[in-house]
């Protein structure tokens, strides 16, 4: 998983059906400090997550591992807002 | 597998519910003289590594495997801890 900010919301009228009621939001990777790194994509929120929100993102094929994005196609998931980050150890 | 060191902890009360009772690990891949390779990722610690232990640790869709639950969101786990490297050259 890797750890993203929410900079964007994506709507998309014509699209793959069992993708009617997914919401999309842009993306964008950040560093253990929270500083914007290069880059972005479009994931499927399944927890609920606002813009401006640090999120854990799963990719792949795993990401269509929950209640929301089961068997559709998907391959990156916001599946988690971090409350806190602890990186003493880096 | 590839090698990580365990560098912090991540907590996150709004998550997928398949998530409730992970452990969530902020992981430096290294490489094999324990030297820092690429980005920091988030993995689930199913073995209970602490901070700054060597690890071992799966991705992709086989990551959920060592997870109690069949289900998960899940794309990185810790699966061992490592004693030590051995480098022959």
């Amino acid at each position: 998983m890797i750890l993203a900010r929410v900079i964007g919301t994506v709507w998309a009228t014509r699209k793959d059906e069992r993708m009617h009621g997914l919401k999309m939001q842009i993306v964008r990777p950040v560093g253990l400090d929270l500083k914007d790194k290069e880059g972005h994509l479009v994931a499927v929120d399944a927890v609920g997550a606002g813009v401006g929100e640090i999120v854990i993102v799963v990719q792949g094929s795993s990401a269509r591992q929950t209640a929301a994005t089961e068997n559709k196609p998907v391959d990156a998931t916001i599946m988690a807002i971090v409350d806190k980050l602890d990186a003493s150890a880096a | 597998m590839n090698l990580g060191r365990v560098i912090g902890t991540i907590w996150a009360t709004r998550k997928d519910e398949n998530l409730n009772g992970a452990k969530m690990q902020l992981l430096q891949p290294i490489d094999h003289y324990q030297q820092p390779a690429g980005d920091p990722i988030v993995a689930i610690d199913t073995v209970g590594a602490g901070p700054g232990e060597t690890v071992f640790y799966i991705t992709a869709r086989e990551a959920v495997l060592p997870y109690f639950r069949p289900m998960a969101p899940i794309d990185a786990s810790i699966v061992g801890i490592v004693d030590a490297i051995e480098n022959y050259s």
